[in-house]
């Protein structure tokens, strides 16, 4: 269905991202401005979401840029699962947009901070939003090159170094991009995502090369989504950032490439159609078992938090990917709802685990739990909230992290994937141990360290904790238990992208119209069209 | 909401921690309604549960359908016992706690909370009859013992028990997931009550073969929770824990879900036609060696409470020994026999023992065995209550536990005649019980001694005086009532069967409890073996062997483990995580190439691919083609080895160059114009940021680059390969397009059905497809677009501002980033002197020449560019050019004028900040993208004017028009302002 205001999506972060950046030096309005703009976009998100249920199960927004009909113009999609996508990315922004007000550097604000942090949310939302897979490149250079500019704000030598191998290795992975997506118009002609759903489901299967480009673009997303042996970028530019860019990094960065193999896989490179003979499932599987054994080896063997946690980070990507390739390769419908849930509340979380390491640095200036303990004596508030984000990330039931793994997991089983399975478990395992003793390790214990045994009076430490860095790490606490509390209607949610995804002919005929889904997929009698008018979904291979 | 009995459970189950919660915001100095508000909701969880009563249908409500998450409770005879035990417990545990702690506000505050989240999750586990609402509580579970065991939070040993306490048990929920989730997957069955019907009701299970695998998760899971060698050692640990919580968690309750799992389970698994074979073997397997190592281990300890943590451990292993061996079939009936009376003697006596063991801390303020002689004479009640509750451990007779002991026995020797493998576990159960009956006769010994003249061991765990009157007797009277119950049960055996006989679940081939009178009337091998246990216990108790203490071998295990894990680790990770950039590229690119091998092989792309001839065969672009693709391969491949700086950013110029000619070749103007301005403005930058790198190296650097080389040989060649094969397939296509379309016209009187195939073919090339559309589109519209078209006919341009301007937004944007990065990471120098950063970038001290030449053409050079520029904006939209070239036209004039003329020359030329130059040029395309939203039409939806000329026909534009000049302003802004700021950098 045409809504053309779904482009407000990407329209309100770029005004905000022009307007700070005319107001540059006036801190006041820019965060007025920021906090406004962050607002409408949760606002405008919502009431998308909300028209888009009443409009019935399997519908979607669509616009074409320019008023010009698809594929021809560049298409722009709302969908259930980009609208959850996006609403959980304003949440996780709004969160990290009020711990930045109180937390960084005057000079870093006062740079080029708030532009900066708007583009990059455009840059995600345009991902998010975008039915065109050049389209998508561009959107991925924005969110990339304001990725880039947010590692150098502080500019410090370390800051720099580690930028310098992370633009590199993305510029590695941008180029592979662009050469796929060029090689794909040249080989089926078409950059339109429907357009290409609609190729790769017709009778007359596009040719092998299609596929080889397929894995030529897996490598791409895989890359961004820091699956093994492709997340070198991650980990060693994590630990150096201000807080809230990297909570934001960790939020949304990796996800987007997540969200892009949901998007143009199981419709297109690996579409039933074309899978018997891909080897994108099985590069999946083995991806997703090394990404979570050897990410989660690394996080047991780091006391840092911030290293611990990228790693946690990196090693629930191959929760995703296992999701992915189960979902794939077996066809289990829930596999992707328990991708879409698990994802969406590790993004929250993610946010607020790195958040709440800044809160813990702000009184201990350190990362490092070996250095100091005992900090629950201190700070018993902060104690907690930490305890609640780190069993929500462990997947404490009835927390948030619990639904989305429970529902891998079962899946897993469920399709013969049961080696996976067990290694997700483990690493589940291993995740309550990393995490517990980080926990530990800072608020239990001995009271000593720099911010913690000082003489009684001096309430906080060396520095005070900001105000509105409690308020920005609860906010986000607070997003992820309700969303916990609301799982019933979230999964709901994920169900519905899920059934969306698996029936790209509700995606194509949005976009290209009715009469473009292959004709041989209709039923062939009659007869059966009137038993079961949704009996073509199952497909007649 | 339409199910009162659901909300009435529902209550039930969470009144403790609500009104644990509730004591939470009771004002400090009101402890006996703290205690009280504690005690009502086990009370009131009791209260429900009996006028319940015991029924077997489930009352559920969804909460997560898709995941089968329901929260179900059932009290059918098993949850019913378990919940009024935990609830029962609890209440006395509450009482308990106010002795022990006293009048300490503080810790009663942080106490109540915590127990009733305990009791809520346990009475959810026990009533739950989904499984994955079981997993739910099972898990709140743990995280509450965790939080218990590591009370004592500044105590580092505490610390690290609590952490090993909530990692065996969290691995173990995790197992249990997985096996709930596979049995689930196996029988279709997601709660109890589905999985009973499965089970008997002979229906197909849908994956039976992950039964085992269910199987083994789950007995990891619960075996990891109920402390079963090899994971029991957390549980000695847990006793870090304050003693109410030793007492209620980790010997009468928490311990106990595993073994209620097992209970739950074993009419459907382990006792049914389709039962699982491995059932009895395992359950009994390790349920023997633990029992047998937890006595042992408990006769080699001296702290009380861990003696009584391994006699846990040890009953705890009996418990599930008994649904092992119970599941054997004997005269085709499992010979379970009176289980719950089994699981609640244990519970009788070790409740009392802790209790007790805290009282004797608390007041005698002694925690080793060996300090307590002569505890008879000092603290009589104590020491009674003490020995009656071991009396009843060591399952002397006239106790509950003698009859308990009496019944296992029964079972294992029915078992061990069916099976004679079972006599061995006769034989451990033997052990076991002489070592209980051991720890009696050495506790007797003790107490009875004459008093014990050393000093109070000083480290007890809490810091008050004892109270006197009601609250301060909380500490023991607890322990002799549960105790009695103990007596009772030995001494009027019919009555106490009767009690517990509705929610007994197995009755073996006892119908009645049997009483001590008919252990002794009816003679068997079971009680030779009961006799010969307790005369063993007794000369091992007396004589002096196993006295020195032993500390458990498995204590070690999860440091260790830990250890290695860490070590291994950072093997995995770090050999791979080195720092390194070139590492990472070569292994990420090695992955990129292994991968795309593998999808050719997959694919069958490894056969040559069918080239047709370049450019039609045109052999003079063909030359060309070959010269510039010669050219751009030779400087990229000599890049690596020229050691200067400038010579190797003028070798990539080269290879731009040659870009720009191959376009040329290829009759694309606009994008050769634009590479070239392109190359000579990333010229520029190279070579200012050149000069202000430190000197270069003046060794020449190592030549070890061959292999390096050949690797990005591979590297480009594969990529090469795909592009090969990828460019193959477009020619066939174009061919075939072709020629369907010459047929199409030829035959096009044939009929519709060919005119059908020719649309096919039409539809199924959509490289023309796409092309073609955007030719006949550029100027004038068709009936596809209402008439509407680009309204420019150089189709190029009305692609990148029209079509796709999108895109054209989007990578506007990228620019505008870019430039904010490079000004931040340069920040300014007023930003520096505020002591802000470092400089990361160190100007050589060589002084900067301007050249005359340069700055004497400015004149010339400036109004010519932008003369220029300006008219490749305007015929932008028809003719070759358009406002990324214009812009990049403007930048190099500008450039140029900026560097001969030094800093001021750029605020005079253009009066506002490059910075803000770029936001009026994004602006410019933001209010052309946005502003057709309020007419309701899509964003980018260009409006069309004419301008009326004299003489002529009227000027045709677009909003293009404005959206390019947004385009070129962007472009302006963000090349002068990088290259001003090097400039800045070198002045």
């Amino acid at each position: 269905m045409n809504n053309n205001l779904i482009a407000l999506i990407v329209a309100i972060p770029f005004v905000a991202g022009i307007l700070t950046t005319a107001t540059r030096g006036h801190i006041r309005t820019q965060r007025a401005l920021g906090g406004l703009a962050l607002f409408a976009l949760l606002g405008v998100n919502v009431l998308l979401m909300l028209g888009l249920h009443g409009t019935g199960e399997h519908s979607l927004w669509t616009s074409i840029a320019g008023g010009w009909p698809a594929p021809f113009g560049i298409a722009l999609v709302y969908d259930q699962l980009s609208g959850l996508l996006m609403g959980v990315a304003s949440i996780v922004a709004i969160g990290c947009f009020i711990y930045a007000c109180g937390t960084l550097d005057r000079r870093i604000e006062r740079g080029w901070f708030h532009p900066l942090f708007h583009l990059l949310i455009m840059g995600v939302n345009f991902s998010f939003l975008t039915g065109d897979l050049f389209n998508l490149f561009v959107s991925f250079e924005i969110m990339l090159m304001a990725s880039y500019a947010m590692l150098c704000l502080a500019g410090t030598r370390p800051q720099i170094a580690q930028a310098y191998k992370y633009i590199l290795i993305n510029l590695v992975g941008s180029t592979i991009f662009v050469l796929g997506a060029g090689l794909i118009y040249g080989v089926v002609g078409t950059l339109n995502i429907a357009d290409l759903a609609r190729i790769a489901a017709s009778d007359n299967p596009p040719p092998p090369v299609f596929q080889a480009i397929g894995v030529l673009l897996l490598f791409v997303f895989a890359l961004k989504a820091a699956v093994f042996p492709l997340w070198f970028w991650l980990p060693d530019t994590y630990h150096t950032l201000p807080t809230p860019i990297v909570a934001m990094f960790s939020a949304l960065l990796s996800k987007v490439g997540v969200y892009a193999i949901l998007r143009l896989f199981p419709s297109i490179f690996a579409s039933p159609q074309l899978q018997h003979d891909s080897i994108v499932p099985v590069i999946l599987s083995i991806g997703a078992g090394a990404t979570m054994i050897i990410a989660i080896l690394g996080a047991l063997s780091t006391r840092q938090m911030r290293r611990a946690l990228a790693m946690l980070l990196i090693a629930h990507v191959g929760y995703l990917i296992f999701g992915i390739s189960v979902g794939i390769n077996a066809g289990a419908p829930n596999a992707y709802s328990g991708v879409l849930f698990y994802m969406t509340q590790e993004m929250i979380l993610m946010a607020a685990l790195f958040l709440a390491t800044g809160l813990i640095e702000s009184i201990t200036t350190t990362d490092d739990t070996t250095q100091f303990s005992g900090l629950a004596t201190r700070a018993p508030g902060i104690a907690a909230l930490c305890f609640v984000i780190a069993a929500s990330f462990i997947g404490f039931p009835p927390l948030s992290g619990f639904y989305g793994k429970a529902m891998l997991v079962r899946e897993g089983f469920a399709t013969g994937n049961a080696p996976l399975a067990i290694a997700t478990l483990f690493t589940a395992a291993m995740t309550l141990f990393v995490m517990i003793r980080l926990w530990a390790g800072a608020f239990w214990g001995t009271p000593k360290g720099p911010g913690v045994d000082l003489p009684e009076g001096a309430k906080w430490g060396v520095t005070p904790v900001p105000a509105q860095a409690v308020v920005g790490t609860t906010f986000l606490a607070g997003a992820s238990i309700a969303y916990a509390l609301a799982a019933g209607p979230m999964m709901d949610i994920a169900s519905n992208a899920t059934a969306q995804l698996n029936e790209p002919r509700t995606y194509v005929t949005a976009i290209l119209g009715d009469e473009a889904w292959p004709m041989h997929r209709e039923p062939a009698a009659p007869v059966l069209a009137q038993a079961d008018p949704d009996s073509h979904s199952e497909g007649v291979h | 909401m339409n199910d009162p009995a659901f909300w009435l459970l529902f209550a039930a189950v969470l009144a403790p921690v609500i009104t644990g919660v509730v004591t939470m915001f009771l004002p400090r100095r009101l402890i006996t309604t703290r205690v009280a508000t504690a005690l009502a909701g086990p009370a009131l969880a009791i209260v429900i549960l009996l006028s319940n009563g015991v029924s077997n249908t489930a009352h559920s409500r969804p909460f997560v359908e898709q995941l089968n998450l329901s929260f179900s409770f059932v009290t059918d005879p098993l949850g019913m016992f378990f919940a009024l035990l935990i609830a029962g417990i609890g209440a006395l545990i509450v009482l308990y706690a106010r002795g022990y702690f006293g009048r300490n506000e503080n810790d009663l505050a942080r106490f109540y909370p915590m127990l009733g989240l305990f009791a809520t999750a346990m009475l959810g586990l026990v009533l739950s009859d989904n499984f994955l609402a079981l997993f739910l509580f099972w898990e709140m579970t743990s995280i509450s013992s965790f939080l218990l065991i590591g009370w004592d939070r500044n105590n580092p040993r505490a610390v690290r028990l609590a952490l090993q306490a909530l990692t065996v048990t969290g691995l173990g929920g995790m197992a249990l997931l997985g096996g709930l989730c596979a049995l689930g997957s196996a029988t279709g069955a997601w709660s109890f009550s589905e999985l009973a019907h499965v089970m008997h009701g002979g229906v197909e299970l849908p994956n039976p073969g992950l039964l085992p695998l269910a199987f083994g998760l789950i007995v990891l899971g619960a075996g990891a929770k109920s402390a079963q060698w090899p994971l029991h050692f957390w549980l000695p640990g847990a006793m870090a824990a304050p003693t109410p919580v030793s007492a209620y968690l980790h010997s009468a309750t928490m311990v106990k879900a595993g073994v209620y799992l097992f209970a739950r389970l074993f009419p459907m698994l382990g006792a049914s036609h389709e039962a699982l074979a491995y059932w009895p073997m395992t359950l009994a397997g390790f349920g023997a060696i633990t029992m047998l190592l937890g006595g042992y281990l408990a006769l080699r300890a001296d702290e009380l409470k861990r003696i009584f943590a391994y006699t846990t451990v040890s009953q705890l292993g009996l418990l599930v020994c008994m649904y092992g061996v119970g599941a054997v079939q004997h005269h085709h009936e499992a010979v379970l026999s009176w289980p719950v009376m089994q699981i609640l003697n244990h519970a009788l006596y070790k409740a009392p023992l802790f209790i007790i063991a805290g009282a004797i801390m608390h007041i005698a303020g002694r925690k080793y065995l060996s300090q307590l002689s002569g505890l008879l004479k000092s603290h009589f009640h104590l020491a009674m209550i003490c020995l009656l509750a071991c009396y009843a451990m060591a399952g002397g007779p006239l106790t509950l536990s003698f009859i308990a002991k009496e019944t296992f026995l029964y079972q294992v020797y029915d078992a061990a005649r069916e099976q004679s493998a079972y006599w061995i576990v006769a034989a451990m159960t033997v052990l076991t019980a002489a070592c209980n009956v051991a720890i009696f006769v050495r506790f007797l010994r003790t107490f009875m001694a004459p008093a014990h003249h050393g000093h109070a061991h000083d480290d007890h765990d809490h810091h008050h005086a004892h109270e006197h009157g009601f609250w301060g007797s909380c500490i023991w009277w607890p322990a002799a009532f549960i105790v009695a119950f103990q007596f009772i049960g030995g001494f009027v055996t019919p009555l106490f069967g009767g009690w517990i006989s509705p929610v007994e679940t197995h009755t073996g081939h006892f119908e009645h409890l049997p009483s001590i009178v008919y252990a002794f009337s009816h003679p068997g091998v079971p009680l030779f073996l009961s006799l010969a246990a307790i005369g063993l216990g007794v000369v091992v108790g007396l004589s002096p062997i196993f006295r020195t203490t032993f500390a458990d071998p498995h204590d070690r295990l999860f440091p260790a483990t830990t250890r290695l894990g860490e070590v291994v680790g950072y093997r995995a990770f770090f050999t791979m995580q080195t720092g390194n950039l070139r590492t990472y590229l070569i292994m990420i690119l090695a992955a990129l190439v292994g991968a795309l091998a593998w999808a050719s092989s997959a694919s069958g792309l490894l056969n040559w691919p069918r080239v047709t001839p370049l450019l039609g065969g045109d052999v003079g672009l063909v030359t060309a083609a070959l010269f510039l693709t010669f050219l751009m391969c030779a400087a990229a491949m000599l890049i690596p080895w020229i050691n200067s700086r400038v010579v190797r950013v003028l070798t990539l110029g080269a290879c731009g160059f040659s870009v720009t000619g191959m376009y040329l070749v290829y009759q694309a103007p606009d994008l050769a114009l634009t590479q070239l301005m392109f190359e000579i403005i990333s010229i520029v930058l190279f070579l200012l940021v050149l000069r202000l790198l430190p000197e270069e190296p003046s060794e020449s650097r190592p030549v070890a680059r061959a292999p390096r080389l050949a690797f990005a040989l591979v590297v480009g060649v594969s990529l090469g390969w795909i592009m090969l094969h990828s460019g193959a397939v477009a020619d066939q296509s174009r061919e075939a397009f072709l020629t369907a379309q010459a047929q199409s016209h030829d035959e096009h009187l044939a009929g519709p059905v060919v005119h059908d195939a020719a649309l096919t073919a039409h539809a199924e090339q959509p490289d023309e497809r796409l092309g073609a559309w955007f030719q006949r589109h550029a100027y004038k519209g068709s009936d596809a677009t209402d008439g509407r078209g680009g309204g420019g006919t150089n189709v190029v341009n009305v692609v990148v501002v029209d079509f796709r301007g999108y895109d054209t937004l989007g990578e506007i944007t990228v620019l505008g980033i870019a430039m904010m990065g490079v000004l931040a990471m340069l920040a300014g120098p007023a930003f520096i002197a505020e002591g802000g950063q470092e400089r990361v970038l160190i100007p050589t001290r060589q002084p900067h020449l301007r050249s005359s030449l340069l700055r004497t053409s400015m004149p010339l050079i400036l109004p010519l560019t932008l003369l220029f520029a300006g008219y490749v904006f305007f015929k932008g939209h028809n003719e070759p050019g358009g406002g990324f070239i214009a812009g990049l036209i403007a930048s190099v004039g500008i450039v140029a004028y900026r560097m001969s003329e030094g800093p001021h020359a750029l605020k005079r030329l253009i009066p506002v900040k490059p910075g803000v130059l770029v936001a009026i040029g994004l602006s410019f395309a933001a209010i052309t993208a946005i502003t057709p939203l309020l007419g309701g039409d899509s964003v980018l939806t260009l409006p069309h004017f004419n301008v009326p000329r004299l003489g002529s026909e009227p000027y045709h534009f677009t909003g293009a028009a404005f959206f390019d000049l947004g385009v070129m302003l962007v472009v302006i802004g963000c090349s002068t302002g990088i290259i001003n700021r090097f400039e800045e950098e070198l002045d």
